[in-house]
């Protein structure tokens, strides 16, 4: 792949991930050889003719906002829970599996953690192991360094 | 060639251009911009990046099913955009309210 469509894509799909990041990488490789392509036909040599259709595109940057905008932030939104925990709670990097963390949250929907609260009144009290944050925390598109480090925050 | 339209008006009334550019053939992105363009001899002419994120957000909310076909002339995949049941409903009433707000700002300037 050309070098400048590759830093393009690379740029506009930043913050996609998987599957989706996958489609939109094909789509906007698809538009802009299809696009070069006719200006190769006008008279450009091919990396000008790729350049063009870069510059026709427009700034990644723009997509990039856009597509995050429809992908990215409803996915975040949804899951609100984690959210809440990731902002709740001083994430300490735990190298155990077997570790557990608890937290305390007003009565929220946390069916995502798939965590039993010990308490059920106004405020709860969960106990929910390293792995099961780590996962949900994945499943967000999060990277977690399960290293042990100093505590955050 | 027609003065290209405000991009200001553009931007607001892109779901509607879309998907009254989709109303009867599945097409791809840079398709519709030249059906676009076409169609109204120059005078709808997209910033091409913002064309792909509406696309995704009409496809999200259901009102566009999409798909990926090979390509006719043997180059990469082509993803095509159509309609849905939900999109034609959707066209409907954003097209009597657009023909609404139409109306009441020719009344306004004395127009009938």
């Amino acid at each position: 792949v050309n070098r400048e469509l590759e830093t393009y894509l690379r740029r506009a799909t930043r913050g996609l991930w998987g599957k989706k990041r996958l489609e939109v990488r094909e789509e906007l490789t698809q538009h802009v050889l299809e696009k070069a392509h006719g200006h190769e036909v006008g008279g450009l040599q091919r990396e000008a003719a790729i350049a063009r259709a870069l510059t026709e595109l427009g700034d990644p940057r723009a997509i990039r906002s856009g597509m995050i905008g429809v992908h990215t932030m409803p996915k975040l939104f949804r899951n609100t829970a984690a959210l809440g925990l990731f902002a709740a709670i001083s994430l300490t990097a735990l190298n155990s599996s077997r570790a557990q963390i608890e937290v305390v949250l007003p009565n929220a929907n946390l069916d995502a953690l798939s965590a039993n609260p010990i308490t059920n009144s106004k405020f709860a009290t969960y106990l929910l192991s390293f792995e099961s944050i780590k996962q949900n925390l994945e499943g967000l598109g999060i990277v977690v360094d399960s290293t042990a480090k100093a505590p955050v925050g | 060639m027609t003065q290209p339209a405000d991009p200001n008006l553009l931007k607001g009334n892109l779901e509607l251009i879309l998907l009254e550019i989709l109303e009867d053939a599945a097409m791809y992105g840079l398709e519709i911009i030249g059906e676009a363009q076409s169609r109204t001899a120059g005078y709808f002419d997209f910033k091409e990046g913002s064309l792909y994120p509406a696309l995704h957000r009409l496809e999200s909310q259901g009102l566009l099913r999409a798909e990926f076909r090979d390509s006719s002339t043997g180059g990469a995949r082509r993803k095509y955009y159509q309609l849905t049941e939900k999109g034609q409903r959707a066209l409907k009433q954003k097209r009597e309210a657009w023909q609404r707000f139409a109306a009441a700002m020719n009344t306004l300037r004395g127009t009938p």
